[in-house]
């Protein structure tokens, strides 16, 4: 019966094959292109555009400031994300479910729906400025976009819930009486938390904060259109080296660079979410 | 559930808790003597929605007793057993820890020990930081900890276990280890919630007479709940049998096996014969006698009134009923064997009786024990004391 079975399986299984086609031609030829870019000059196999990017200050600074802000990013994320995490592993199945899809929400539209939400809140003539003047707080419009404010904030929002869902998922499968045994041992609520929750929450930190930190060194959109003229970073950088003055070698070695931080972050991540689900895993 | 997951964990103590003082005692020498404290509930309630888990049950547990709650599951025994925690606050009524009302303080200031019937221990802390957890809280010093722990490491049988993390423990060496975590600390009371209830039955039987000894040895309260009703008849001074949130009947074991309170204590304790019947007449003394349907008389004790008419069960345990083979004389029931079950130290006979239906015989197999035939005749006797005569549950 089995035997019988097994070839019409296999064949069936050979359409899998086809969207690894796809994901082979889309992105491992149109990566070797990019590689192969970086590392073309006219006389042949050069690495003067990677030499060019480390070395020219002004590009060195906006790789500095784009690993500067992606950090922040991940800093504030977690510090916003952790709290309301916490509660939605503590409240009832039913509201879990409602904050749940709150926080899901977003991803519904894109991201560039999003962004333009922020500049129509905060632009010279958007609703705060507007409340703020008619308030009498302020005579003049507050410049409240195209700074690095404004950059961090439009990523925190877009990055939180990549965040929440990571912590959540972690602080779901801490057990109940784990809290309960530290409370009836003797520690309050303070010392619950250090002692036990931080402990057990620790891989959900470190996954998830390598997460939102790989997604934000990558990020174009949002810091394009909320950052001023100084507050480039490698995407919009490589972007204009492309569309702009058509330096393909000096863009794709910008990109090459980028990727092989995030390769290296990725590696690392993998091991920590490893981590993180043998721990869980042990636990059950 | 959820919500009171939420209390526990978000709320933070209020001024009032806050400055309810924790009691302070001085860490006393390893050999942990201890008084344990009297455990006093008083009309106490928990309902949820239209349900009452635990309906105004007032108890009082002695100080350094082993009490047994024991119930079916959903009878409220984790529920009451919550709220001498404190994880779970009452609807109404008190709790007296040692003399002093309870309710209002949180669990971390109870000074009771728990075991969670699936040990919670921290996974992320080797056996010795959990056992060490209530002291490294306490702030007590390092070496005094590293000394207690040891001690209590060595007590249950648990050295050079102390650098391994919990899951690398058997089932009874994790058990053990929750039960010298709640120790450590010396708390009056242990609550025990299903402690032995994950593990295999011989495990089982040993550490039910370990907890005994230990509960000697410690001298603390013991509070422990179960649904395992040979585990409460071991280990405890005193049981009380649960039921929809209230208490049938409180005694110790011997008291609640042969003088069952109430018919649910009668069927849920061991095995009992259940023939009904009407109310015959009254004797003094609660003596009773009782009709049966197809027309046998058997007379009984009734440990709470019944009247005469009324429709009643007599229970009679199978050990206490003698198989004879003949001579009518009084009390005693004719019938044929039906059934013979060889159970190596005793013997099972389901006897066919004209006036009483089956009823079921159980003799310990002695070296003269009589081998009965199916289908031969025989005689049953038993003491009128044997048999309590219950109101029937309507």
């Amino acid at each position: 019966m089995q035997l019988a079975d097994q070839p019409r399986v296999r064949q069936w299984q050979l359409l899998l094959l086809l969207p690894a086609g796809f994901l082979l031609v889309l992105f491992i030829v149109s990566l070797g292109a990019i590689a192969n870019l970086s590392v073309n000059g006219p006389q042949g196999l050069t690495l003067e555009h990677y030499a060019r990017f480390l070395s020219t200050p002004v590009y060195a600074y906006v790789l500095y400031k784009t690993v500067r802000t992606a950090t922040a990013v991940t800093f504030v994320t977690l510090i916003l994300a952790y709290p309301l995490s916490y509660l939605m592993s503590c409240v009832g199945r039913r509201t879990a479910r409602v904050l749940t899809i709150a926080v899901v929400l977003p991803f519904f539209t894109s991201v560039m729906v999003r962004t333009f939400a922020w500049i129509v809140i905060l632009g010279r003539r958007g609703f705060v400025n507007e409340y703020l003047g008619r308030l009498g707080v302020i005579d003049v419009p507050l410049s409240l976009l195209y700074n690095p404010s404004a950059v961090l904030l439009g990523m925190t929002y877009v990055m939180l819930p990549y965040m929440i869902l990571t912590l959540h998922s972690v602080m779901r499968g801490i057990d109940r009486n784990l809290l309960r045994a530290a409370q009836n041992l003797g520690a309050g609520s303070v010392e619950t938390f250090w002692r036990v929750v931080l402990p057990l929450t620790l891989p959900g930190i470190m996954s998830g904060s390598l997460l939102v930190f790989l997604l934000s060194l990558g990020f174009f959109i949002t810091p394009a259109l909320m950052g001023g003229p100084a507050d480039l970073l490698v995407a919009t950088v490589v972007q204009r080296e492309i569309e702009l003055t058509m330096n393909w070698g000096f863009g794709c070695a910008m990109a090459m660079t980028l990727l092989a931080i995030t390769l290296l972050g990725f590696v690392l991540y993998y091991r920590l979410a490893g981590f993180g689900r043998l721990l869980s895993a042990e636990e059950r | 559930m959820a919500t009171a997951g939420l209390r526990g964990l978000l709320t933070f103590p209020t001024p009032r808790t806050a400055n309810a003082p924790r009691v302070e005692r001085p860490l006393g020498p390893p050999a942990m003597q201890n008084r344990g404290a009297g455990v006093r509930m008083d009309k106490i309630r928990k309902v949820y929605g239209d349900i009452a888990v635990v309906g105004d049950i007032s108890l009082d547990i002695r100080a350094g007793e082993f009490f047994t709650l024991l119930g079916p599951s959903g009878s409220g025994k984790t529920t009451l057993l919550q709220m001498i925690a404190g994880f779970v606050s009452p609807s109404g009524g008190e709790v007296f820890i040692d003399g002093r009302s309870v309710v209002r303080v949180p669990p971390q200031h109870r000074e009771v020990g728990m075991v969670f019937q699936n040990y919670a221990l921290f996974p992320h802390l080797t056996v010795f930081e959990n056992v060490a957890f209530p002291l490294r809280v306490r702030r007590v010093s390092r070496s005094a900890i590293r000394e207690r722990v040891d001690n209590l490491l060595r007590l249950f049988q648990l050295e050079g276990l102390g650098g391994r993390m919990p899951r690398q423990l058997s089932g009874g060496q994790q058990q053990r280890v929750a039960v010298a975590r709640a120790l450590v600390f010396e708390p009056r009371a242990l609550l025990m919630d299903e402690p032995l209830g994950a593990l295999d039955k011989k495990l089982r039987e040993e550490l039910q007479l370990e907890l005994k000894h230990l509960q000697r040895r410690v001298g603390a309260t013991f509070v422990y709940v179960t649904h395992d009703q040979e585990e409460a008849l071991t280990m405890s001074d005193r049981v009380a049998i649960m039921r929809r949130g209230v208490i049938e009947q409180v005694g110790d074991p011997r008291e609640i096996y042969e003088r069952p309170a109430t018919l649910f204590v009668a069927g849920f304790l061991g095995e009992t014969n259940l023939i009904t019947g009407l109310v015959k007449g009254l004797e003094p003394i609660g003596g009773i006698t009782v009709e049966t349907h197809d027309g046998g008389r058997i007379r009984g004790m009734a440990p709470s009134r019944v009247g005469v008419g009324e429709s009643v069960v007599a229970a009679i345990r199978p050990e206490r009923i003698a198989v004879v083979n003949d001579g009518p004389g009084t009390g005693t029931v004719e019938g044929v064997v039906d059934e013979a079950v060889y159970l190596g130290d005793s013997i099972r006979w389901k006897v066919r009786t004209a006036q009483h239906g089956v009823v079921v015989v159980k003799e310990q197999n002695r070296a003269n024990q009589q081998v009965r035939q199916v289908g031969e005749h025989v005689h049953l006797q038993w003491l009128p004391t044997d048999v309590r005569v219950f109101a029937a549950a309507v």
